[in-house]
């Protein structure tokens, strides 16, 4: 059990880090920012798209996922592809007239289940979906990917007291620790850390992890679903731009394309770490 | 008003196990029906209406047919972005209780009077706002106004209003010369106007508006078509509510009519009182409102056209 689990957990590593690469092809191409929010949740999306049943279907027991952080949707998409939700081509849609594919989800994709993109509303739909998944009486989850800047929003919190309130176990929040926010720093704009520990005054199990290690991101759902007895929120301290050397904790990737130059840096780097997590995969 | 909607909330609830209650603490007195009854579907979420519309936007793309309930300028305001892009943009069917339209909250002051909830919320593409006019409405419209696939802002007022003569503007042809058209919860001021007027005048018609949507444009442009002066009253600032509506359906079209708004006129603040008070402190005189008529008419003083 235990190397099977491994191997899977190598096995995300290695999506986490296709999705990286795809992220920065999409970005390239459509020469758009917010690369750094995307590259900060790979890992994150790597293990919610391959947990989250009847993805991509209209199952209406599927497990739902909300990207609270809809500006991170290019990862989304890119993990959608992974796991054949959504084809190469369509993902290369990303940004064009027409396209379904746009900076922020747009529900009419599969895969999408809620529009978002104004902060501090997808984790309300969340809850909704899971007290939905109660008084329906069956198995579904609600996973929520959350930034740290929505902890700035009012009506994160007004969720985060009803969630604990209700004990929606069903309800899984990831957030993106990432210490950064539109113009600058968290700490120096609105400090996170006392918000951190409000989460298990509201009642909620919270787990850290490293958001960068599809294992540890993976065994906080496990060990939530045995010995939960709340709403989770796994607490991913994660780096925004991570995988790309002069973009990680610089804030200006927020917003800023790539140029020629700077993508062709950026890719090399991302996809040399694949083949070497390729590698450890397969020795396994 | 409020507890006839719960009661018809109740008899749909018996027969449909989709319907969900949630409130913004808010309710006393008027919500205990419920949720004595369907304990296991009353949720109060706390005084949080964002909260309240992302809640019920989640079970509502479940298949749930979640009621929010709150005072009407919590319910439709505060949440009104959550609104925007959760119960409209997916087209769910969120049902939104707001409770006291105009300035039916009268000593609470401005934060209670909800005056311009319709006009923040009419421009939205298939939300629909039921506006019912007596407790003959509520039970005769509840049943059809629940089975609407997209949102609904349910504007009810507070104290029961039992039965009103009215006809709907739905079932209404072509209108009188002078036709008076209320919004549903405004409709007993529109009855004094209507007397008011007939004082001078004669071929006068008033219809009351229950349901409130952007498909309403062609029906009023039909029902004016004979129109010379149409007098719009609502429980709402005469800007962006009902009588902004009909006056954009007469700027776009070839109708010649006279649009004569009778409304809240002012920021309603600085006095307090009754509902009645406060009508006639802050909404449009109704002398004001005869002067327009005559002199439209070419009337002179004390004179009439019958």
């Amino acid at each position: 059990m235990c190397v099977s689990n491994k191997s899977v957990s190598q096995n995300l590593q290695v999506v986490a880090q296709k999705i990286r690469v795809r992220v920065l092809e999409a970005s390239h191409r459509a020469h758009k920012g917010h690369i750094g929010s995307a590259l900060s949740v790979c890992e994150i999306v790597a293990v919610i798209s391959a947990n989250a049943r009847g993805l991509g279907t209209q199952n209406i027991s599927r497990d739902r996922v909300v990207l609270s952080k809809g500006h991170a949707a290019l990862a989304w998409y890119s993990a959608l592809e992974q796991v054949g939700v959504i084809t190469t081509d369509t993902l290369k849609t990303y940004m064009c007239d027409g396209s379904l594919l746009g900076t922020h989800p747009d529900p009419e994709l599969e895969g999408v289940d809620f529009m978002t993109g104004s902060l501090g509303q997808g984790i309300g739909y969340g809850v909704g979906a899971a007290l939905a998944g109660r008084l329906a009486k069956d198995e579904r989850r609600s996973f929520v990917v959350l930034s740290d800047s929505e902890l700035n929003e009012g009506s994160t919190w007004e969720s985060a007291a009803l969630a604990g309130q209700l004990k929606l176990k069903n309800l899984k929040v990831f957030l993106d620790l990432n210490g950064q926010q539109a113009l600058g720093k968290t700490k120096d704009i609105l400090p996170t850390s006392a918000a951190i520990g409000a989460w298990e005054m509201f009642g909620w199990n919270v787990t850290r992890v490293n958001g960068h290690s599809t294992s540890e991101i993976y065994q906080g759902l496990e060990t939530h679903e045995s010995l939960g007895t709340g709403p989770l929120i796994i607490v991913a301290s994660t780096i925004a731009g991570k995988g790309v050397s002069f973009m990680e904790g610089e804030v200006k990737w927020h917003y800023l394309p790539m140029t020629e130059v700077e993508y062709g840096r950026a890719v090399d780097q991302v996809n040399r770490e694949l083949e070497t997590l390729k590698m450890n995969s397969d020795l396994s | 008003m409020r507890q006839k909607l719960i009661e018809e909330l109740c008899k749909a609830a018996r027969a449909d196990d989709r319907i969900v209650l949630l409130t913004a603490d808010l309710g006393f007195g008027v919500l205990e029906q419920f949720a004595n009854e369907f304990p296991d579907r009353y949720f109060n979420v706390g005084v949080a209406e964002q909260s309240l519309i992302a809640t019920a936007t989640g079970l509502a793309e479940a298949g749930f047919v979640p009621f929010c309930y709150s005072i009407a300028t919590f319910a439709s305001l505060r949440g009104l972005e959550f609104i925007r892009n959760g119960p409209v943009a997916h087209n769910l069917p969120v049902r939104i209780i707001g409770i006291g339209p105009g300035m039916d909250y009268g000593f609470d002051g401005l934060s209670h009077f909800a005056v311009d909830d319709v006009g923040s919320l009419r421009c939205q593409p298939g939300l629909t706002i039921w506006t019912p006019s007596d407790e003959v409405d509520v039970s005769t419209q509840f049943k059809s106004v629940n089975d609407f696939a997209g949102p609904v802002y349910m504007r009810i007022l507070k104290n029961s209003v039992k039965c009103n003569t009215h006809r709907l503007l739905q079932d209404s042809g072509i209108g009188a010369m002078i036709s008076i058209i209320s919004l549903g919860d405004a409709h007993l001021i529109g009855e004094i106007i209507r007397h008011r007027v007939a004082e001078i005048a004669s071929d006068i018609s008033h219809q009351t508006v229950n349901l409130l949507s952007l498909n309403l444009t062609h029906v009023i442009q039909q029902h004016l078509a004979k129109t010379r002066i149409c007098i719009v009253v609502e429980n709402h600032y005469v800007v962006g509510g009902l009588s902004s509506m009909v006056a954009e359906v007469v700027a776009n079209s070839s109708l010649k009519v006279l649009v004569i708004p009778v409304g809240v006129e002012s920021l309603p603040i600085g006095k307090l009182g009754s509902p009645k008070y406060l009508s006639e402190r802050f909404m449009t005189d109704i002398d004001s409102v005869i002067s327009k008529v005559k002199s439209e008419l070419n009337l002179k003083v004390g004179s009439s056209f019958k």
